[in-house]
């Protein structure tokens, strides 16, 4: 239901910070549905587990950016389908 | 204290880790060694104009010094064409495209001035090259939000380069 995990990386920098660690649910019942601007948590074939904030909801997926210029996200990677999506941010513990 | 904690926590069971990836190296993109490889495309251009002039009789020491230079603006242009590439494929996104038309023929221009810098010793393309790196330097740097200005070289050839004021 819920589960921890350490972030690598800088692209949600400066909020995120590489070390943080955040909480993710894994139920949307729980903390709401997964809205714009919120930090999710999504399986990707090439990267393997990744976290971005929302940008736009579309039928098809989730717009995902990271807040640095030099992102990887779905100006790369296209829509993030829901299904790969593992869970939102509740709760992040900053260094 | 929190993050001690969990910190702690995770030397010992290993947390999975979620990647807020970005590409390598991260963040470390400067046009500057492209507008320093253009400026040495032209010093090398007046050096061999220079070496003609000056030295009408082609000894050895003529030969050797005209083919390094020769050799130095083969290598300054390949990596004005280079350093352009990275920074076009790997940092800028389809929506700095869109925010700059003129950026796609620019990087266009850049590549084919540069490989004319190999083919010839042309000073006035040279230039040319120069202003093109240049206009990609000051794009660069708006997209990063960082303002520019230009001045002088404070070397040979002295020619005019954009700096990003820090």
């Amino acid at each position: 239901m819920i589960k921890v995990l350490k972030i690598k990386g800088d692209s949600l920098y400066p909020q995120y910070k590489n070390g943080d660690f955040v909480v993710i649910a894994r139920s949307p019942f729980l903390f709401g549905k997964i809205k714009i601007g919120d930090i999710i948590v999504f399986q990707h074939a090439q990267y393997g587990l990744m976290i971005k904030k929302v940008l736009e909801i579309h039928s098809n997926g989730y717009d995902v950016r990271g807040s640095i210029v030099e992102s990887v996200d779905s100006r790369q990677l296209g829509l993030i389908l829901f299904n790969t999506v593992l869970g939102k941010v509740i709760w992040h513990i900053r260094q | 204290m929190l993050h001690k904690i969990f910190k702690s926590i995770d030397q010992v069971i290993k947390f999975d880790t979620a990647k807020a990836h970005c590409d390598i190296p991260c963040g470390i993109y400067d046009p500057h060694h492209a507008q320093l490889g253009a400026l040495t495309v032209i010093r090398m251009i007046d050096l061999m104009k220079g070496l003609e002039s000056e030295h009408p009789e082609k000894d050895a020491n003529w030969h050797n010094s005209m083919s390094r230079y020769i050799a130095v603006k083969e290598e300054h242009a390949e990596m004005v064409k280079h350093e352009v590439r990275v920074i076009w494929g790997d940092f800028m996104k389809p929506e700095h495209a869109e925010k700059f038309p003129e950026l796609l023929p620019l990087v266009d221009k850049i590549m084919k001035l540069g490989s004319k810098a190999r083919q010839t010793a042309d000073r006035q393309m040279a230039l040319d090259l120069l202003a093109a790196v240049n206009r990609f330097a000051e794009i660069f740097w708006e997209i990063k939000g960082i303002p520019t200005k230009k001045a002088k070289a404070p070397y040979a050839p002295a020619e005019e380069v954009v700096y990003p004021v820090l």
